[in-house]
């Protein structure tokens, strides 16, 4: 495949997978930042693991997506980092304009996905600190030690 | 729109993060008494209305407050009021039963059976010194231990009360804490805020002053209390009116709050079981050890102060007991004897006092009636004065004092007068003629028995002088005015009276001995025959009572011949015996079958001998044997404290008579006053297992019974403590269930929060890590 107009449009599918991907993302941050704000332990552990599963999924669009990038690389003798969505539709001249349009949704969904992604992780991050510092009360000592910082494995046989 | 999101996230998380606050705060309280577990309230916060839509504007906490049930924390403070009292007099009630020393031979129980073995030993030997002397140790260790558990009982009860007192700080101090609470919280909770942890600790403090007081609470709108005791304000939301305890003029203790006129009722707590046990429980066994005391004074000293000591009677005796002038009018001889101020009940009956010459044995009788509600003071000491050789006063002090002429004893015994015609009115020899008619004789001022005896002829005049009342005069009385006429003494005669009559004799004896009854105006008032010779014997009587009376009832035997003649010799002679009151007891022949000076039974245990002689019918022979079952029906010696064996009215002041702890041969054993009879100490041990009068069954009965009670009123007691005590718990688990801090339940909930913050965030991670690439891409 040695057509820049053809590796184009399968940077197009690439695209709208990565845009479904965005508000599938946007749709499990804003469960799990209900799941924390109720207090909802099942809930968190049920959007954590399919985060878990949309994280894998998104890894594998950016190895295809840096696959289409590298065979323009070659075509167009240009480092493969130098290449941005702008800088192909740039080359592509009118042959770009579908993917240009589909680079600004990728890119104000982005932004949304950034945002929310901050909220939640805040969120998450406060309450991890708060609960931290619980379990540290539960786990110490009257005499002041912690059972999380006492101690340290030793191997019997060195 | 982009400031209202991240409002809305704001909220959210500061909500969230109180939330978690709160846990933290529950957690470290875990352990702190009457701690309430709290919770943070969260609601939806208002909604905003933006563009024309109504948005929602995320979560709010809105107030973290106590977990807590108030009508069970209600329950569990009214309950531990119950606990308090019961806890007080349980442990107050354990001093007591250690006191008793029963089981383990230690009490009153052991001390009572010693000292009924030890009259026991003394009644094989009356006379025997060193069981006199073992008899009084009993005595004196007995009435030892009385008077040490009458002490130890009021000094418990002392120290009950110093507690009670000592608790009236407690309340007081708990008291202004509450206030001091309730002014915290009012001014808290004025800004909106409710003071949990505030509020906790007045719960607590509720608590702790219901463990000392039975309180009633209510909560007004600002969020301060009201306490009341026994319906009186003891904490009002700003102020304390201070309890006190005060005692009333009869020693009893009373508690008032500050300002309150009615003394406060307190049934409950620490103080209400301290109040039940100086008050009700110490004072209703003293009382019932006093009355075992009591039972035991009046008992043994109804046997002791009739029995006669080791020296045959007494010379003189005080009695322990002053009686007293109730009236305020100066004088005590007015007073009646039941209300003479003696603390022993006197009843209706009769004293016999018995006065002995020592040089020849003559013993004379005495009867005197006791009326406690119609003889005075003045009335007895009269009587007793009355009779021949004894003389009654009161000392100093108004105790009454007892004093026989010299050659004479007297006693109060129910001895057998073994020689009872010593006045010589049946056979006994003289020219001897009694009264055909009995007292009370009629007699009027100036009337005249006219005599002529062996020197000259004489009238004797009866005036109203001479008696008390001379329409009723007494056999005594007329004795009396007789021998004071001085014609009496020149003819060598004298008048006796004997029972009901009145007899004229001649002081010597024989056949040639007589007189005449020549007649006189008194002469049949008084049951004399004008012109009656009366002529003496050359042999005389001789009549000797035997035996031991064993009626129950105490009787006046007397004895007439049925005709004139001699004694065992003149045929169908026989001797009628009867009552007082003219009942028939027995008709002894003593004709020419009769062996003098054999016994002949005529009464319950006692026999009658006679010696040849002659007797006279027709001159009224007769004479009188006082058969005694008890010599004082009257108790009259008890209540006076006459010839006491202990002295005292109840457990604090019960000893062993002072003279008789010194010097045992005073212990009054006998009753006859015979050589080893032991018939006051036999009276004294049947006490030791018969129902005594004064308690409705035997001493060691009752004494069980009190103990038993005791016993019975501790295990109850303990036994309420017990089941009040697991209710209290049992509230307050459920108090916990309710308020209480689960620290297992939160340390779990925590880690697996922890671990699920800590996932989502390294998956938060990867995806931040994902869409920056997409970003630097586009």
């Amino acid at each position: 495949m040695r057509d820049p107009r053809a590796i184009a449009l399968h940077l197009c599918a690439w695209a709208r997978e990565e845009l479904e991907g965005q508000q599938a993302a946007l749709a499990l941050l804003e469960r799990q930042e209900r799941a924390v704000r109720d207090r909802d332990l099942a809930g968190m552990e049920t959007v954590s693991a399919e985060l878990g599963k949309f994280a894998a999924k998104g890894q594998s669009r950016a190895k295809r997506r840096n696959h289409l990038l590298g065979m323009l690389a070659g075509i167009w003798q240009v480092p493969q980092r130098a290449l941005t969505l702008g800088s192909v539709v740039e080359r592509l001249g009118t042959d770009g304009k579908q993917l240009a349009q589909l680079r600004q949704e990728l890119r104000d969904g982005a932004a949304q996905v950034m945002r929310t992604m901050r909220k939640v992780g805040a969120l998450v991050a406060a309450f991890r600190r708060v609960t931290g510092d619980v379990v540290e009360l539960l786990l110490t000592d009257e005499d002041g030690t912690s059972l999380t910082t006492g101690g340290a494995l030793v191997d019997a046989e060195a | 729109m982009g400031s209202f999101g991240l409002d809305i996230g704001l909220r959210a998380l500061l909500t969230a993060k109180s939330s978690l606050e709160t846990v933290g705060h529950n957690i470290s309280n875990a352990n702190t008494e009457g701690y309430s577990r709290q919770d943070l309230h969260v609601s939806a916060a208002r909604s905003l209305k933006i563009r024309g839509l109504q948005m929602g504007s995320g979560v709010n906490g809105d107030m973290v407050l106590r977990t807590e049930d108030t009508l069970l924390q209600r329950r569990i403070i009214s309950q531990t009021s119950l606990v308090g009292r019961l806890d007080s007099m349980v442990v107050n009630m354990g001093g007591v039963e250690a006191l008793l020393g029963e089981p383990g031979g230690f009490g009153l129980g052991g001390l009572m059976n010693d000292f009924f073995a030890s009259v026991s030993d003394l009644s094989t030997n009356p006379e025997d010194a060193v069981y006199r002397t073992g008899m009084t140790q009993a005595a004196t260790g007995l009435t030892s231990q009385f008077r040490q558990l009458a002490d130890e009982l009021s000094q418990l009860q002392t120290e009950a009360v110093d507690r009670v007192d000592f608790f009236t700080k407690e309340v007081n101090i708990r008291a202004a804490q509450i206030v001091e609470f309730n002014q915290e919280i009012t001014k808290v909770e004025a800004t909106g805020v409710t003071a949990n942890d505030l509020r906790d600790q007045r719960d607590l403090a509720l608590r702790r002053l219901a463990e000392q007081v039975d309180i009633t609470f209510h909560e007004n709108e600002q969020g301060a209390v009201r306490v009341l005791v026994s319906g009186q304000l003891l904490v009002g939301p700003t102020t304390v009116n201070e309890l006190r305890a005060e005692r009333d003029d009869d020693g009893n203790l009373e508690l008032f709050l500050q300002g309150g006129t009615k003394p406060v009722t307190v049934g409950s707590g620490e103080i209400g079981g301290l109040l039940e046990f100086a008050e009700s429980f110490v004072p209703g066994l003293a009382s019932e050890i006093d009355r075992l005391a009591r039972a035991m004074i009046v008992e043994a000293n109804r046997a002791h102060s009739t029995g006669i000591p080791q020296s045959g009677g007494f010379q003189n005796l005080t009695g322990e007991f002053a009686l007293m002038d109730q009236d305020n009018d100066g004088a005590v001889t007015d007073e009646l004897l039941s209300a003479a101020g003696l603390p022993f009940e006197l009843r209706g009956g009769v004293l016999h006092v018995n006065v002995r010459a020592t040089a020849n044995g003559d013993l004379v009788t005495h009867k005197i009636e006791i009326d406690p509600a119609r003889t005075t003071v003045g009335d007895l000491i009269d009587e007793l004065n009355d009779l021949p050789d004894l003389a009654a006063s009161l000392d100093s002090t108004g105790r009454l004092k007892l004093n026989a002429s010299s050659g004479h004893r007297f006693d109060f015994s129910r001895r057998l007068n073994a020689a009872p015609d010593s006045a010589g009115t049946f056979g006994s020899g003289r020219a001897s003629t009694g009264s055909a008619l009995q007292e009370p004789f009629n007699l009027i001022t100036g009337s005249t028995l006219d005599l002529t005896g062996p020197a000259s002829s004489f009238s004797i005049t009866f005036n109203s002088a001479d008696f008390d009342d001379m329409s009723e005069a007494s056999a005594s009385e007329v004795a009396a005015v007789i021998n004071a006429s001085p014609g009496m003494n020149t003819n060598l005669l004298r008048a006796v009276a004997q029972g009901d009559k009145v007899y004229l004799q001649t002081i010597g004896s024989g056949s040639t001995e007589g007189f005449t009854i020549d007649g006189g105006t008194a002469a049949p008032v008084l049951g004399f025959a004008a012109a009656t010779a009366v002529s003496g014997h050359d042999t005389s009587v001789g009549v000797t009572i035997s035996g031991s009376y064993t009626g129950e009832q105490n009787e006046l035997y007397v004895f007439r011949p049925s005709g004139d003649g001699e004694i065992g010799t003149t045929p169908g002679l026989q001797l009628i015996v009867e009552t007082q009151d003219g009942q028939p007891v027995a008709t002894l022949d003593v004709g020419p079958d009769y062996l003098p000076g054999t016994p002949l039974a005529f009464a319950d245990g006692i026999s009658a001998s006679f010696t040849f002689g002659s007797l006279s019918a027709a001159d009224n022979d007769s004479f009188q044997v006082h058969a005694i079952a008890d010599s004082d029906t009257s108790d009259v010696l008890v209540a006076l404290g006459v010839n006491s064996l202990f002295s005292g009215t109840d457990a604090g002041t019960f000893q062993l008579r002072e003279d008789i702890g010194a010097d045992a041969s005073l212990l009054s054993a006998s009753s006859t006053g015979a050589s080893g009879d032991n018939g006051a100490l036999l009276e004294m041990m049947a006490l030791a297992s018969e129902d005594v009068q004064e308690l409705g069954q035997s001493f060691s009965e009752f004494y069980g019974a009190v103990v038993g009670g005791v016993g019975f009123d501790i295990s109850s007691t303990q036994n309420s403590f017990e089941v009040e005590q697991f209710l209290v718990d049992a509230l307050d688990q459920r108090r916990a269930q309710v308020s209480g801090v689960n620290v297992d339940e939160e340390l779990v909930d925590m880690i697996q929060f922890e671990q699920a913050f800590g996932a989502a965030s390294q998956f938060i991670q990867i995806i931040n890590q994902l869409y920056d690439e997409v970003l630097n891409l586009v």
